[in-house]
């Protein structure tokens, strides 16, 4: 990782130096570690809980109801949220060529109110306070202190640009606003509640019935979309580039990807609720434009790969690099099978599946976490004046164990979801159903733990990264041969 | 220099933890609670933390 | 090569702009990735003219078929139950002893009755009425309540200690050692004797000591052999079979506080047919009368 270093050194030639505010992205890089870890062990634990149900210990703070957005908000609002503002703090000063708009005390603030945001919502879930919303289950004062929180944010990031060196924005930075910005919009949209009182935490939506619903699935997809689609690319767009030392592949298919994406995505939501008492027009447009938006999904992997081109040689030597691009690789992959299950043949078999749980995870740990491992490996050296990671060997150990723990998490789920899927659907010649719901149930048990298996493997990479992120700030460098050949990754 | 930024945060956030008293001393449940003793502490903590860094600069620079 | 709008590596040009090292290449949009979005954008187009797509303020475009999922989930629930009708009235019509005595009829009862059974009884029964601890075997012919045709049947319909239910199957078997009827040597000796009566008595005194207070206490309902009565659900004790289990310590919970299993009543919730084939499947499985 002496690469990094040496970039980020040999940086814009005609520079005068500019000072960047790296304590923030500091804190931020460490809040991504660690709220990775706690997400993956809540993941394990929620795991374990479906395969063996005497986990759930009998008690109400314990039980996979409480426990499963505690998981999922972790994994994306605090590992991934914690990953997309710092590595976009990051991004918009070193792309912008200026220090972050707001001061200090402002950024610090951001940092501080985000964490606090988090362990409210975390709190409140254990505790049986929900707004009942998937992924938007925090109630109404947290998400008015979220809203307070984002302005703030929405505000350091477009002062950043406005008072920008360069005469162009980057691409990552155009990928980042439309984050911030759309994920305000769908925050505000989908929590229009009233509070019972304003001292209590309970409140109801404004909403009801299958408009609710829709209104739900609207944010639901968006934050799929937006939050861990449309940030992460802007991650990509920067660190990929950036770790394989050569030009971005297209910068017309960066414009078009970046305007087709943005476009057709804030329609696919309606795909959630197929065959329900959605009217059958809103599912044929969810369908639709599900299925339009493969390639400008597609645009960001081809872009994201085809930066290798005149490097591909570096994937052998910079497993940092590997994360990167198998992310890449992952998020192609999810997108295909996405607009695949939008339809509406192929999702009256996996919807209310297990193969729903495979996709999402397929796209949450191969590209989410993925790209994210990536960017965390790339600035630790570069924030803390390391000459480089304290090991690139653990970064390969970390690198397989999570690839394994991958496969067999989206391999087990595949084959559960669409057992599941035709065992509800299957039946005998004289019209009765042949299975019932717990000889399903019973069916689905050793996939469950093939499943927790993979889950494990995973949070055991993610415990890899922390000793070496760990050693790497300390200041150590670990004497070991360098990976696929006698030289050491030094990039010119 | 204590700067005129620091002001306007100091009371914004003097702002935020008188909510939040507010809330946890009005409090109808253990959300509630746990929400208005977050706010008042982060807010003291965010002031304290201004406060330690603005004369941690002008140390800095004399 | 001193062009600085072209890269090193590949010789293709580049846009020319560099954002802390990085630049961007100007290569055109891949033509398979284009012509791959106008297919997609095309094949939606054709979609929206075929299927019901886009709103107007009052209305919306139906499509070439008028197609509609809730008409299509009607004719779909509808062909379903029509492909069973006769099969149900005939079920209905019949007593579960002809439709036992009927092979076509009993082919169809036993489908019926799997599936219904597995849905709503295999919880506490166990898929193939493998019984769970608390819950009966209905795969032997050790029956509590009786294992005829009728006896199933009104099981069934009724339950045993259901609540709102009049016909409900019911006895209560007296709390003796908490409501204090015996003491703790009594309860002791009884549990002895019991336990005698399967050849498993570990204090042949007490056992001895126990018949008596059986005599006095337990034969009115289990018999004076202990083989049982089904009038009163009393199960019988002569055998391995135990609900609550057969540890001395288990019987002797089971004397001292009663546990009283309690299964739901089914008419109301179940039609009359599902209920005649349940009936039908439950006294196949291996112990019917």
């Amino acid at each position: 990782m002496s690469s990094a270093v040496a970039a980020a050194g040999t940086g814009p030639v005609h520079a005068k130096h500019e000072t960047y505010n790296e304590q923030i992205v500091k804190l931020f890089t460490l809040a991504t570690v660690f709220w990775g870890v706690v997400a993956f062990l809540v993941g394990v634990v929620i795991a374990l809980q479906l395969a063996f149900p005497f986990l759930n210990l009998g008690l109400e703070w314990t039980s996979f109801g409480r426990l499963r957005p505690v998981h999922t908000s972790a994994a994306i609002f605090a590992f991934g949220g914690n990953a997309l503002l710092g590595t976009s703090l990051y991004v918009v000063q070193r792309t912008c060529r200026a220090r972050l708009w707001g001061g200090d005390a402002l950024a610090e603030f951001l940092f501080w109110g985000y964490q606090l945001f988090i362990v409210m919502a975390a709190l409140g879930y254990v505790l049986g306070i929900t707004g009942g919303r998937e992924y938007a289950e925090p109630e109404w004062y947290v998400d008015l202190w979220l809203t307070l929180v984002w302005v703030v944010y929405l505000l350091i990031f477009l002062g950043t640009l406005m008072k920008r060196k360069e005469p162009h924005i980057y691409v990552a930075n155009w990928f980042y606003l439309a984050f911030i910005v759309t994920i305000a919009i769908l925050h505000i949209g989908n929590n229009l509640a009233i509070p019972v009182s304003f001292f209590g935490a309970k409140s109801y939506s404004l909403f009801s019935g299958v408009q609710d619903a829709m209104l739900q699935w609207w944010y639901g997809h968006n934050a799929v979309g937006f939050f861990l689609t449309a940030g992460f690319l802007g991650i990509m767009y920067y660190f990929v580039p950036k770790q394989a030392n050569r030009p971005v592949y297209s910068y017309r298919l960066s414009i078009v990807h970046f305007w087709s994406l943005i476009f057709l995505y804030i329609w696919a939501g309606p795909h959630h609720l197929h065959y329900t008492s959605l009217p059958d027009w809103t599912q044929t447009l969810g369908m639709t434009f599900s299925v339009m938006l493969w390639m400008p999904s597609w645009g960001g992997m081809i872009n994201g790969l085809m930066t290798l081109s005149g490097a591909w040689d570096k994937l052998r030597t910079d497993p940092v690099l590997r994360f990167l691009v198998t992310s890449v690789g992952f998020y192609g992959m999810s997108t295909f099978e996405g607009p695949v299950m939008s339809i509406k043949a192929v999702n009256s078999l996996s919807h209310y599946t297990d193969w729903t749980i495979g996709h999402v995870h397929s796209g949450a740990l191969g590209w989410v976490a993925f790209v994210s491992f990536g960017a965390v490996y790339f600035l630790v050296p570069v924030l803390w004046k390391r000459s480089g990671l304290y090991s690139q060997r653990l970064v390969e150990w970390h690198f397989w164990t999570a690839t394994f723990g991958i496969v067999l998490y989206i391999t087990s789920m595949w084959i559960s979801g669409i057992m599941q899927g035709l065992m509800w659907r299957a039946y005998d010649t004289l019209g009765f159903l042949q299975f019932s719901f717990v000889e399903t149930v019973d069916a689905m048990h050793p996939y469950y733990v093939i499943r927790a298996l993979g889950g494990v493997l995973f949070l055991l990479g993610s415990l890899i990264m922390v000793y070496n992120v760990a050693r790497t700030i300390r200041g150590d460098r670990r004497q070991e041969t360098a990976i696929g050949g006698a030289t050491a990754p030094v990039r010119a | 220099m204590f700067g005129i930024g620091n002001w306007i945060a100091t009371i914004l956030l003097a702002a935020i933890s008188l909510i939040g008293l507010v809330l946890w001393s009005h409090a109808h449940d253990i959300g509630m609670e746990i929400f208005g003793a977050g706010l008042l502490f982060f807010g003291i903590l965010m002031i304290f933390r201004l406060i330690t860094n603005a004369y941690g600069n002008e140390e800095k620079l004399s | 090569m001193t062009d600085i709008n072209r890269d090193e590596v590949t010789g293709k040009p580049t846009t020319g702009h560099e954002w802390d090292g990085i630049r961007e290449l100007n290569t055109p949009l891949p033509r398979w990735w284009l012509l791959v979005l106008y297919a997609c954008i095309v094949w939606s187009i054709g979609y929206w003219v075929v299927y019901p797509a886009w709103p107007s303020l009052t209305n919306y475009t139906k499509g070439m078929f008028g197609y509609n999922s809730r008409a299509e989930l009607a004719e779909n629930l509808a062909a379903a139950e029509a492909a069973q009708s006769q099969w149900l009235s005939r079920i209905d019509q019949n007593s579960v002893e002809a439709i036992e005595g009927d092979p076509e009829l009993l082919n169809f009862a036993m489908a019926g009755g799997r599936a219904a059974f597995n849905e709503n009884c295999a919880p506490c029964h166990a898929t193939g009425g493998a019984g769970r601890p608390g819950f009966p075997v209905l795969a032997d012919d050790e029956w509590i309540w009786g294992g005829t045709l009728a006896d199933i049947q009104q099981t069934i319909q009724h339950g045993i200690r259901a609540a709102d239910d009049a016909e409900t199957r019911i006895t209560d078997m007296p709390r003796f050692g908490i409501d204090g009827l015996l003491d703790r040597t009594q309860v002791n000796d009884v549990t002895e004797f019991v336990l005698s009566l399967s050849g498993r008595a570990t204090d042949q005194a007490a056992a001895e000591a126990g018949q008596q207070i059986f005599a006095d206490n337990c034969a009115a309902c289990h018999g004076p052999a202990g083989q049982g009565l089904r009038e009163f659900g009393a199960p019988n004790l002569t055998d391995e079979i135990w609900l609550y289990g057969g540890e001395k310590k288990e019987v002797i919970a089971q004397i001292h506080n009663p546990k009283m299993g309690v299964m739901p009543h089914w008419i109301g919730r179940l039609d009359s047919a599902r209920i005649k084939m349940l009936t039908v499947y439950v006294h196949s499985l291996g112990g019917g009368e």
